[in-house]
């Protein structure tokens, strides 16, 4: 598959053409924006589920995932990267080394938005059931697969910026008050027409149901005429990510189709999404067919919001293997959730390599251990060096398969990542050094007590720490596993007496937005990070490293050699994100980097 | 069955040995017990047999298949699963043997409170047990998993609680029986206290069918804690625990399956042969079939 | 008959209350705070404290209980899961059916099964048939469920492909389910119907029967059996619990989005409504079992009815 791709052109003039509409990000953030092209996706890894509805609540700072989306749609890395913002490529050699090509189209094949018809069908496997379809169904991350298909917002969060989709403009009336029109001829899948008073009764919906998160900057929304609203912000917008749940998350349904419907919006969501939901079996598919009503005209529409298909089915399969198999008889098409050691039977000379193939990524997520260091043995920053030092990332890596060993505290994927660091003085995450380790250790009075290393009980993270196990009892530090549930170790990790060692993994928008999350004490209401510290210094260096102005290269890297000096951060390394899927897909386009759309993607018809 | 509590020591150790030759006789058990004793030798002398340690990882030689350096191949890891599975079994094994003791030995003591007391007591204890049972025991054991969360005693508790009902059932039943013959009305005679009588008389008259229903709990206890931690519960890693070992291989299913089949055999072997025993001995100890 | 029914029925209703209480007091006791959970990792402590209120968490242990208690016994309101905000009965009406399908279903392998496998076995006593449907027996006990059900998708789906491995559909979705779900209470069943036969087999009025010149096939079936059945009933009625109880690691196995998967992953993501309400559930199924193969007991063996009322007076007398 090769040759000139259609599919970015468009999307590349489109986003041209939305930056002279929206420039919601306001100038401020284009230090932070325009820096950055990360290229791929981020990462997805089953078990880390909760994670990612985390994520989604939490993207601050989500700055500058500027082109990635483009490229990731089909223009490989050497068109993609040369985005709208004109921005350096941020070149690492994790990113070439984990990824596996994009789908480009072949133009010389017939393919569905070339050709204005649609492909018949396409299967998706899913992992988990988003049980709730309704508008506010942010239960489960599944939910974020799929709700984009039937849902619109009024901005969908692209590469750091709000495109308009219900909207139509926006104006900055002053620093707290803004302005949104709304398209006029807005009408659901069952014909309802959408007016200001619609997306004011959605957005209360959201916060009546406890699940919007993320409204921090949010006041209120009012509706200024029949197409016009008024949105108030308690503070002056001054991170790009601060707007992403009350712009982008919020579901707009007409609240006659919610109220005439009753209750029955959960399993028969009515929206103005280019697909609608035809039939919902709660735990095992959802199906929908594309919506031949859809309210906006063609030439307007956007690009993501297109029906290449005709029906679109998500399987929910809860294991592994059986992705392998689904993919493998050809239930579904498309699956993010094969298990590493069978991607091998999609690739050239596997079982299935015939009609597959496998697009993998360097993931945004971070893995990372952290010592407690408010009390034990963790509180001494010899004994800290001296695990860190003992343990090796490549072997890491090597066993768990899915993961690039990180050589520095944090992701590559970021465009505020700096290679530099991976060389600083006293790396421990660059080097592997029993002797070193054995020298930090003589230092302490370490008498062979058992540490806690607390883990999520997924199937990589167990690794992860029986190898750390394995590798620190070579220098003679005994450690003993404690892997529980994902969401329990959430609540037991907010206390530093609940663990020694703790793995766990970190996401974000941007590097600095990644950090927020380990280093900002103020971040659980504890007044303790994530590293059980409450160091003053490195607090205020952490916060002026997260303003615009202060977020320079300079900085970050003076962040950096301090946590490595102190020994306060350890990181792993970084999984990649690996979709597997048939040949029907000429390419594939995700939302936010992350969740397919079906409907976006182009499709081989011959 | 008739016997004074003077002869019963000696009875009892005829009867043991008796019981032995019976369970040596029947060819069901006689194979049960020579696989079980294989089994349990080569797990209790793990460090003996397994050619390597436990978490010996090899990085080198991940997912090798089974070979003459590895007979059941390594894992994820590089972990010699062989070795692994032996020393999986002192858990496993350890882990049933405990879990179907206590279980039948509280409902045992329940029980027979409940048997010989009668009354108020046993309709109260009686009715107890059937809200207890209610809850299906592999459920309540995911449940009490979950609440005392894992580790060896912790997934004893869980598994056992849900063995208490039947022995607690299984005993009464017995005592019922029992309750009117006449060496309880003879030791009441001679003023023995209520539990004197109850655990140095009625006990040991009543508690075969316990001892049997015991073992056959071994074998259920081990495929329940193999269950618990194929789901999740029960075991921290790296414990090579039969089930968890399972469960870490299931994602490979396709790949490498040798990794399924091994764990999976050995445990069907293991409580196969339990169950063999557990036959053999119900068998021996039935009065129903003795001459 | 009506008043040992009516009485059995008051008791079943008494044992589902008792199992609420039991379960609503092992979550209680569960580590792990739901609040925290269903705030979200970036909550903060306010959040958290106002999720608690939301959740009815900052109330004491006695006034939860009878909240739980009132709304699920009185007004019949099974509540919102806390991580979906959708009814649970909305979702147990849709799950329902799969978890009962596959549980009668095998239920049914069971029996029939069960008991042709005993009886054939018994009738053949000694012989090499019974060896072998013994030795049929004794594997299916000793396998582990999940084990078998892995080796039926590598070799029905992964390498025949002739069975769907994992979801719900048509009929063919439910076959490896209902076989797994089945094996070992078909070896129980036989198991016990053998050991029953065999149990009546040297009883007089069966030497009598065969004495009179009664056709083998007559003896089995209308003399034996009906003798025998007894202990089969317990096993039967043992044998839904285990089915009912078995079915989150069935359905976890083949991804089947019935009440035990349902239950497994609420117990994952502490969503106690959800769990509660399973639990009770399958409380009901088992005390609902306990009751038919008691009302069974009484109607295949009058004597028991006889003992029911005898055994109480002797209770007074003594």
């Amino acid at each position: 598959m090769s040759g000139p791709d259609t599919r970015i052109k468009s999307a590349q003039e489109q986003q041209t053409k939305r930056a002279d509409k929206v420039k919601a990000t306001g100038n401020k953030m284009g230090s932070v924006l325009q820096r950055g092209v990360a290229d791929g996706m981020r990462q997805k890894e089953e078990g880390m589920k909760l994670h990612k509805i985390r994520k989604g609540l939490g993207l601050v700072l989500a700055a500058s995932l500027t082109a990635g989306l483009l490229s990731a749609c089909g223009g490989g890395t050497s068109t993609g990267t040369a985005d709208a913002t004109g921005a350096a490529t941020a070149e690492t050699a994790a990113q070439e080394a984990a990824t596996q090509a994009p789908p480009e189209a072949d133009t010389s094949r017939k393919t569905a938005s070339g050709s204005g018809e649609r492909y018949d069908k396409i299967t998706v496997a899913l992992s988990s059931d988003p049980s709730d379809l309704g508008p506010t169904g942010y239960g489960d991350t599944a939910a974020l697969y799929t709700m984009h298909n039937y849902y619109e917002t009024l901005f969908d969060f692209r590469d750091g910026e709000y495109v308009p989709i219900l909207a139509k403009s926006y104006t900055e009336v002053d620093a707290t008050h803004w302005e949104v029109e709304l398209w006029d001829n807005i009408k659901d899948s069952e014909g309802n027409p959408i007016t200001a008073d619609d997306v004011v009764f959605s957005y209360n919906l959201l916060i009546d149901s406890g699940k919007a998160a993320k409204f921090n900057s949010f006041v209120s929304i009012e509706a200024k005429d029949d197409y016009t609203l008024t949105f108030t912000w308690s503070k002056e917008i001054d991170s790009v990510g601060e707007l992403e749940w009350p712009l982008c998350r919020v579901n707009i349904v007409s609240q006659k189709a919610y109220e005439d419907g009753g209750n029955t919006m959960a399993s028969q969501p009515v929206g103005t999404g280019p697909y609608v939901v035809t039939e919902y079996t709660p735990g095992a598919k959802i199906v929908m067919e594309a919506n031949d009503n859809y309210w906006q005209s063609d030439e307007n529409r956007d690009p993501d919001h297109q029906a290449n298909v005709q029906t679109v089915e998500y399987d929910i399969i809860s294991e592994g293997s059986q992705h392998v198999i689904a993919l493998g008889t050809d239930t579904v098409q498309y699956s993010e959730y094969v298990p590493n050691e069978s991607l091998a039977d999609f690739q050239e000379g596997g079982q299935y390599a015939d009609g597959h193939a496998v697009f993998s990524t360097q993931g945004s997520g971070l893995q990372c251990l952290f010592p407690d260091c408010s009390e034990g043995f963790l509180a001494d920053e010899n004994f800290r060096k001296a695990v860190f030092y003992a343990l090796n990332n490549e072997a890491i890596a090597q066993a768990t398969g899915t993961l690039e060993p990180a050589k520095a505290f944090g992701t590559p994927f970021f465009a505020d990542y700096d290679t530099a660091w991976e060389s600083q003085e006293g790396n421990y995450m660059a080097v592997y050094d029993v002797e070193k380790a054995k020298e930090y250790l003589a230092q302490t009075d370490y008498n062979g007590e058992s540490l806690v290393l607390l883990c999520p009980s997924s199937d990589l993270s167990k690794t992860m720490a029986q190898m750390v196990q394995t590798l620190l009892l070579q220098i003679g530090i005994n450690v003993e596993i404690n892997a529980e549930e994902g969401n329990l170790v959430d609540t037991d990790m907010r206390d530093p007496a609940n663990f020694d060692l703790l793995i766990k993994d970190l996401g974000g928008g941007s590097q600095i937005g990644e950090f927020n999350r380990a280093m900002n004490y103020e971040e659980f209401g504890t007044g303790l990070n994530l590293a059980g510290l409450h160091d003053e210094e490195f607090q205020t260096f952490f916060l002026n490293c997260s303003t615009v102005d202060g977020h320079t290269t300079e900085n970050m890297a003076q962040l950096h050699q301090m946590l490595l000096d102190n020994g306060y951060y350890y990181a792993i390394g970084s999984p990649r994100m690996t979709g597997v899927y048939s040949d029907a897909f000429a390419t594939l386009v995700y939302r936010e980097h992350e969740f397919l759309r079906p409907g976006a993607c182009d499709y081989y018809l011959d | 069955m008739k016997r004074n509590t003077i002869t019963l020591q000696n009875k009892k150790t005829s009867l043991f040995t008796e019981s032995c030759q019976r369970i040596w006789a029947n060819p069901g058990a006689r194979v049960g017990v020579i696989i079980l004793a294989v089994i349990v030798i080569l797990c209790v002398f793990a460090p003996v047999f397994a050619p390597y340690g436990v978490n010996d990882m090899d990085l080198a030689n991940m997912y090798k298949g089974p070979s003459r350096e590895h007979i059941f191949g390594t894992d994820g890891m590089g972990r010699d699963l062989f070795s692994r599975i032996l020393y999986g079994g002192r858990y496993s094994l350890a882990l049933g043997i405990c879990a179907a003791f206590v279980g039948s030995g509280v409902g045992a003591v329940i029980g027979s409170v409940a048997g010989y007391f009668g009354k108020r007591t046993e309709t109260l204890i009686m009715r107890f047990m059937d809200i207890w049972s209610s809850i299906p025991g592999m459920l309540l054991c995911i449940l009490i998993s979950a609440t005392l969360g894992s580790g060896f005693v912790n997934t004893v508790i869980a598994l056992a609680v849900g063995n208490v009902p039947t022995g607690v059932r299984l005993i009464r039943g017995q005592i019922l029986s029992e309750r009117s013959r006449e060496y309880l009305e003879a030791a009441e005679s001679i003023n023995c206290s209520k539990l004197s009588i109850m655990f140095r008389h009625l006990f040991p008259n009543v508690i075969s069918p316990v001892i049997v229903d015991a073992t056959m709990g071994i074998g259920m206890n081990i495929t329940m804690a193999a269950s618990l931690s194929f789901i999740g519960l029960g075991v921290q890693p790296p414990t090579p625990e039969w089930g968890a070992m399972l469960a870490d291989a299931r994602a490979h299913i396709l790949t490498y399956p040798y990794l399924i089949m091994f764990p999976g055999i050995v445990i069907a072997l293991t409580v196969l042969a339990i169950n063999l025993i557990g036959d053999g001995l119900r068998d021996a100890m039935d009065p129903k079939l003795r001459k | 008959m009506a008043k040992y029914i009516i009485n059995r029925l008051l008791w079943m209703i008494v044992i589902i209350f008792g199992a609420s209480f039991i379960i609503f007091t092992i979550l209680y006791f569960t580590p792990g705070d739901p609040a925290v959970i269903l705030a979200g990792g970036s909550a903060t402590a306010e959040d958290i404290e106002n999720m608690r209120h939301i959740l009815g968490l900052d109330k004491s242990y006695l006034a939860q209980l009878g909240d739980f208690l009132y709304q699920t016994f009185v007004r019949f309101d099974f509540g919102d899961s806390w991580v979906y905000g959708k009814p649970v009965l909305d979702e147990l009406v849709v799950r329902l059916p799969r978890t009962i399908i596959i549980g009668l279903a095998a239920m049914v392998l069971n029996l029939t099964l069960g008991l042709l496998m005993g009886i054939f076995a018994a009738t053949h006593e000694g012989k090499w048939q019974d060896s072998m449907i013994m030795g049929i027996a004794m594997v299916f006990i000793s396998c582990p469920d999940f084990w078998v059900a892995l080796m039926m998708i590598l070799l029905f789906s992964a390498k025949l492909n002739i069975l769907p491995a994992y979801g719900v559909g048509g009929p063919q979705y439910y076959i490896m389910p209902i076989i797994c779900a089945a094996l070992g209470g078909i070896a129980v069943n036989a198991r016990q119907t053998r050991a029953s036969m065999l149990g009546v087999f040297r009883e007089d009025y069966i030497t009598t029967a065969r004495a009179k010149g009664q056709a083998e096939n007559k003896v089995v079936y209308r003399h034996m059996l009906p003798n025998a059945l007894m202990p089969i009933i317990t096993s039967i009625g043992n044998g839904f619990s285990k089915i009912v109880a078995g079915a989150p690691v069935i359905e976890s196995v083949f991804s089947i989005p019935g009440v035990g998967l349902y239950l497994l992953t609420s117990i994952n993501m502490r969503d106690y409504p959800v769990v509660r309400i399973c639990v009770v559930f399958f409380a009901f199924f088992t005390a609902l079992s306990m009751l038919l193969v008691d009302l069974a007991y009484a109607f295949v063996d009058p004597r028991i009815k006889a003992q029911y009322s005898g055994n109480r007076r002797k209770g007074k007398k003594s």
